[in-house]
């Protein structure tokens, strides 16, 4: 019972800033409502019993990526802090439609036939960071590597698409 | 057929997942900002992360799985959104407008 109530605050914590994110006419607002939203998912994370995710949620999505679209919109939108909307046609329809989908995707995963692994199979979480890092340096060790080239080659192309072109 | 009640399993993580992803595409569908569309971007890959925790915990007698692959996502997701906002950033230098509507160079 008090795990349901842990849920439901984090399922608002996470639904109520992301449906303002997507609805908030200033584009500030919307960014940090998006840094709420964030941390409620890191609260799901906990609750899934991956505490690891929700610390790297918090550092990465929260600190970073939340910072780094603050800093574009400051760069960007002066004049535009308040977007123009699309027709009223428009939303409706935009909303009929994403929420079509959202009925879709909960009727499937209620129907679906979901494998699912009894209580007492699982491993204990005792091991935890041991088994991720395990999984991390070894099962997936090529995704990794292929993950941390990425990553540079997106540094490096940002700071070149980024860089003011001075013709001197 | 429906499940409820005061359960929390599978399809309950599923069902909040299925609430954030279409939030996501509600905001891509009618924001014109192009760093708003980014922001509904990022919620709808913290819905498929969202997915993937919780089959890594209901369904993976390791857990790991699921886990190792939603960093991988959150790695992507971060160079997605670094390589986005320079890109925004360039349009905005090149036209002084981030407005979707606004940018058609290659369109005629």
């Amino acid at each position: 019972m008090s795990l349901y109530v842990c849920f439901l605050g984090l399922v608002v914590l996470t639904i109520m800033p992301a449906f303002m994110v997507v609805t908030a006419r200033n584009i500030v607002h919307a960014a940090v409502y998006l840094g709420a939203s964030f941390v409620g998912v890191a609260g799901l994370y906990l609750l899934l019993s991956a505490p690891f995710l929700a610390a790297a949620q918090v550092l990465i999505y929260v600190g970073a990526i939340t910072v780094l679209i603050l800093f574009a919109i400051m760069l960007t939108a002066q004049r535009l802090m308040r977007e123009p909307r699309h027709a009223l046609p428009a939303r409706i329809l935009s909303g009929v439609l994403s929420f079509g989908l959202f009925v879709l995707l909960v009727w499937t995963a209620q129907r679906g036939p979901w494998k699912q692994v009894p209580e007492d199979q699982r491993t204990p979480s005792g091991e935890y960071l041991n088994q991720l890092s395990g999984s991390l340096l070894g099962t997936y060790l090529l995704p990794f590597e292929i993950a941390s080239v990425l990553l540079l080659a997106a540094l490096v192309g940002a700071i070149i698409l980024a860089k003011e072109e001075r013709e001197d | 057929m429906f499940n409820w009640g005061f359960e929390i399993g599978l399809h309950s993580y599923l069902a909040a997942g299925a609430a954030l992803f279409c939030l996501g595409v509600y905001g891509v569908l009618t924001r014109r900002n192009a760093v708003a569309i980014l922001m509904a971007i990022e919620l709808m890959l913290n819905a498929a992360n969202v997915n993937l925790v919780a089959f890594a915990r209901y369904g993976d007698p390791t857990f790991m799985a699921g886990q190792a692959f939603s960093i991988f996502v959150i790695t992507v997701a971060a160079a997605e959104a670094a390589v986005g906002l320079a890109i925004v950033i360039c349009i905005y230098r090149n036209i002084q407008n981030v407005n979707v509507d606004d940018i058609n160079l290659l369109k005629w």
